[in-house]
């Protein structure tokens, strides 16, 4: 199959390749590609077509599953999910703890908003019954429309918040976390997905701290709790996690990174409005973060050489 | 190698190969083979592998070749990924034997001796 020949969605694949590593394995790649797609329909060859693509873009990127990048994806991939759950089911509490909502629920804009804040977070736990399960595909193809009802969180804000104090820092964090957390997903190798009991054991642990730790985030919200340190203080949970993961990275590099990565989306949106306006918690919890992803470099470099 | 269970793409992957050598759409026929339909690899999917396991020393090139005008390169498995592959297949057994002797101790538990509480 020359160029010429090429069906338009392979040659758009394939672009998406670096042109070193297009020019050595471009006519595998269409070879393989004419073979699986010679019984297929126009869905199966576009599907073809964009895991093709999907390689292409990791080679480019970096992140493909022979690069640590990519490793490290792989190993968040699925904590990720477990962070998203365990968020969504802190959303599906507040959503039906009676008194607490500050959405308008007589406007259209607000009855979307709170049917969007229910139907979010149950697409991920469809997703993470999809991981637990093995069922990979689904579980991304689920992740596409929890990300993109999320992005439509921000329209709906805007249209039903008539108080705009405030809102820059929290558009952009609407825009920026589903963004984040569905690429963590999508953009993991496929090849280095699955599911072990380690990963279950992991993905567990990871789903309950998430639900625990937004939890107490609600809780320090509503009441203001004294025992809980107040809402600022519960904000910086999700970093003080960051950090503890941070410090683990030297000695079990891959899980750590993995966790690392998976709760940063959760630590960027509680953080965030803590540095902007700058706040005293905001400023400690980034310093302890910044610490902790120094340390184990600072360790590294202070072992000798014949130690390591 | 770590000493990490291998995640299932890789595993049927390498048991695709323990054989003899294929080429690219062999080992997606073979795999969907072998999972019996469970796993359908896409191409882009099964080159990242190919990618990570020649790049592991798993497997290897095992020569290169034109059939009907399409380029093809056969695949084999290197030394290093059947010993990864044997040690992955008696961590399996090892698992699988468990698994057996738990439910047949359930079983003889179940249908134990009748009036026996009695």
């Amino acid at each position: 199959m020359t160029e010429r020949h090429q069906p338009r969605a392979l040659r758009w694949a394939l672009r998406c390749h670096p042109a070193a590593y297009r020019a050595e394995h471009e006519a595998e790649l269409t070879a393989i590609y004419a073979e699986a797609t010679e019984d297929a329909g126009s869905l199966g060859r576009l599907r073809e077509a964009l895991d093709i693509a999907g390689h292409g873009l990791r080679q480019r990127t970096g992140l493909g599953s022979g690069r640590t990048a990519g490793q490290i994806l792989a190993q968040a991939a699925p904590l990720t999910v477990a962070v998203a759950a365990g968020s969504g089911v802190a959303s599906l509490l507040w959503l039906f703890t009676p008194g607490i909502r500050t959405l308008p629920s007589s406007s259209l804009p607000g009855v979307l908003l709170l049917a969007d804040q229910g139907l979010v977070p149950l697409i991920w736990l469809a997703a993470l019954a999809a991981v637990w399960t093995g069922r990979w595909t689904v579980a991304r193809t689920l992740v596409v429309p929890a990300t993109l009802l999320r992005l439509a969180d921000l329209p709906l804000l805007l249209l039903a918040h008539f108080d705009f104090h405030g809102i820059y820092t929290g558009a952009v964090l609407n825009l920026t976390v589903p963004l984040l957390t569905g690429a963590l997903v999508l953009a993991a190798p496929k090849d280095l997905l699955g599911t072990s009991q380690p990963q279950r054991a992991a993905m567990t642990g990871t789903a309950a701290l998430a639900v625990l730790l937004w939890g107490a985030q609600l809780l320090g919200d509503i009441y203001h709790a004294p025992a809980l340190g107040g809402p600022r203080t519960t904000h910086t949970l999700w970093a003080g996690v960051l950090a503890i993961t941070l410090l683990f990275t030297r000695r079990h590099r891959l899980p750590a990174a993995g966790l690392a990565v998976a709760v940063l989306p959760a630590a960027l949106q509680t953080t965030v409005p803590l540095l902007h306006p700058l706040s005293p918690a905001g400023a400690g919890a980034l310093l302890v973060v910044l610490l902790s992803g120094a340390v184990p470099f600072l360790r590294a470099r202070a072992t000798p050489p014949s130690a390591a | 190698m770590s000493d990490r269970p291998l995640q299932e793409p890789t595993l049927l992957l390498l048991t695709a190969l323990a054989d003899e050598p294929r080429h690219g759409y062999g080992l997606i026929q073979e795999i969907d083979a072998i999972s019996q339909g469970r796993v359908r690899m896409r191409t882009g999917t099964l080159y990242g592998a190919l990618d990570r396991l020649l790049q592991q020393g798993l497997i290897r090139v095992e020569r290169e070749e034109v059939v009907d005008g399409r380029a093809r390169k056969v695949y084999a498995l290197a030394e290093a990924g059947r010993s990864a592959l044997v040690a992955e297949t008696e961590r399996l057994r090892a698992v699988v034997a468990e698994a057996e002797r738990r439910m047949a101790t359930r079983r003889a538990f179940a249908t134990g001796p009748k009036g026996a509480l009695a």
